[in-house]
């Protein structure tokens, strides 16, 4: 009770009681101001030791730092003022919009798949389109990251050979590239010819130019890849059949799909170790149709040429 | 009761030291929030940074804890009365941004154990020796665990209020007095023990 009395933390009454036990109690009179005395020895003891003592130094330059924030004008200010340039506020507001575009054509193209793979024909043929699977395997991916990349040689193949020869590769004939790169080039263009009676059989007759017929056929290489290349004529049009050996696994050797892409039509199908393409600038309907009227003669040709029949 | 013409007043400044606040006021409000800062809060940046060596125990912890501690009183200066007591107002920060500190640390513990521990071992209330020297209390205030001696030095030295100690710590205004019961309680034994050694106090 003595040190709440000299904290001064003691009820009015209760100090009133302390006072009047102290006027008739002379030992609590000791003790209180030998407490007393304590108190204030303690108190210039501890406040009077170096370390807590405050750094004069740090003192002021802490004033002047909370003085220059505490009068440093507001944003608002200095816009009315000027302070801030017209020039400023323009280049900042033009660096945001900059960046708001970037951010949003950085999504759209996230959002948009990169191959616009269309599904062909959609009321003209009933070939199926690539499905789309919203959750794919690792495989599935990269088996689709093969077949664009190989799809993007078919198409440059045909731009650069069948359209403008541009290759830097002399081609070969099928025959000699049968003995080198595979026996499925020899006769190919055989094959091929051997079906083309079957494609637009409607159109055959009539007008030469309606008539669809081997132009050439040989082996080129477009980046590395090498093709069987038989290339036809169709209305003035040119179309490429390519093969090539694809040794990426077989997805479905049974589907024909189709895409636009690099402003030609490629329509592509497998067997198990090569993969074929029909690439020209016709309308989609006939692009797959020609595939689908060749394969079954294109895959039984492959098949004879790798059992060696 | 306070008229309509006081609460219209408070309203008013209230209203303009917040708009302040913001940066939305002129640089007259701004420089008259300054110079009521510089008048109440600045003078006792000697007091804040002593209380804050206590707590830091490390000169330079204790100006970073000063510093922070001021930075943030000048932006919730609005929300201090003016005329009350600045000071406790300044240490109520401090103490929470020295929580905030220890809390990164991982050093925030509770103190308890060591209340109970201590509560068993102080078992008389002797009386003051007298002719004790300065590094003798110094000393003794050295060996009291620390939750007793931030109340001691709080309390006795610093002079504040068992309720602002208590809000200091957050801790119930009881265990504030206890506490301070028992610092007090072991300081005098260890004052005593002291001065028996040096024969001030006669053994028995």
């Amino acid at each position: 009770m003595m040190d709440s009395y000299l904290g001064d933390e003691l009820l009015v009454e209760t100090n009133h009681e302390v006072l009047r036990h102290l006027e008739n109690c002379p030992a609590c009179r000791n003790e209180l101001a030998a407490r007393r005395g304590l108190l204030a020895q303690m108190r210039s003891a501890v406040k009077g030791m170096p370390e807590v003592q405050l750094n004069q130094a740090f003192a002021i330059k802490l004033r002047n730092n909370l003085r220059e924030t505490a009068l440093r004008p507001s944003i608002w200010e200095k816009l009315k003022s000027g302070g801030l340039s017209g020039t400023r506020v323009l280049a900042a507001t033009t660096a945001c919009l900059l960046l708001m575009t970037m951010f949003g054509v950085v999504w759209f193209n996230q959002s948009s798949p990169a191959e616009n793979i269309a599904a062909v024909g959609e009321n003209q043929t009933n070939k199926p389109a690539e499905p789309s699977r919203p959750t794919e395997s690792p495989v599935t991916q990269a088996i689709q990251i093969a077949w664009r990349e190989m799809t993007h040689l078919a198409v440059g193949d045909h731009k650069n050979c069948a359209l403008h020869f541009r290759l830097e590769e002399e081609p070969i004939t099928l025959k000699k590239a049968a003995e080198k790169y595979g026996k499925f080039n020899k006769d190919l263009d055989k094959t091929v010819a051997a079906s083309l009676s079957e494609i637009f059989p409607e159109k055959q007759t009539g007008e030469t130019s309606g008539k669809i017929q081997i132009f050439e056929a040989h082996s080129c290489v477009f980046q590395g890849r090498r093709f069987a290349h038989v290339i036809l004529l169709y209305r003035n049009r040119r179309i490429s059949v390519l093969v090539t050996e694809a040794n990426f696994p077989v997805e479905t050797d049974e589907e024909i799909f189709s895409e636009a892409t690099e402003g030609m039509l490629a329509a592509r199908f497998r067997t198990a170790r090569h993969a074929v393409f029909v690439v020209s600038d016709l309308t989609a309907a006939e692009n797959v149709t020609i595939a689908q009227k060749l394969s079954p003669a294109i895959r039984r040709h492959i098949e004879q040429s790798e059992t060696g029949a | 009761m306070r008229s309509a013409k006081h609460y219209y007043n408070v309203g008013r400044g209230f209203s303009k030291r917040k708009l302040n606040m913001f940066g939305i006021g002129g640089s007259k409000e701004r420089e008259k929030e300054w110079a009521a800062f510089e008048a109440e809060a600045l003078p006792l940046m000697a007091d804040v940074f002593r209380v804050a060596n206590y707590l830091a125990r490390d000169r330079e912890t204790a100006e970073d804890l000063t510093q922070e501690t001021f930075a943030q009183a000048l932006k919730s200066f609005h929300r201090y009365t003016p005329d009350t007591n600045c000071r406790a107002w300044l240490v109520t920060i401090l103490y929470h941004l020295n929580s905030k500190r220890k809390y990164k640390l991982g050093q925030l513990k509770l103190v308890e154990d060591t209340e109970e521990q201590i509560a068993e071992t102080v078992a008389f209330v002797p009386s003051i020796p007298e002719e004790l020297k300065d590094e003798e209390i110094l000393q003794a205030l050295e060996k009291l665990p620390k939750a007793f001696r931030d109340v001691v030095v709080l309390t006795d030295v610093e002079e504040f209020s068992y309720k602002e100690v208590a809000e200091f710590m957050q801790v119930p205004i009881g265990t504030v007095m206890s506490r301070l019961h028992r610092g007090r309680k072991l300081l005098r034994q260890q004052l005593t023990e002291y001065a028996r050694n040096f024969g001030i106090v006669a053994e028995g």
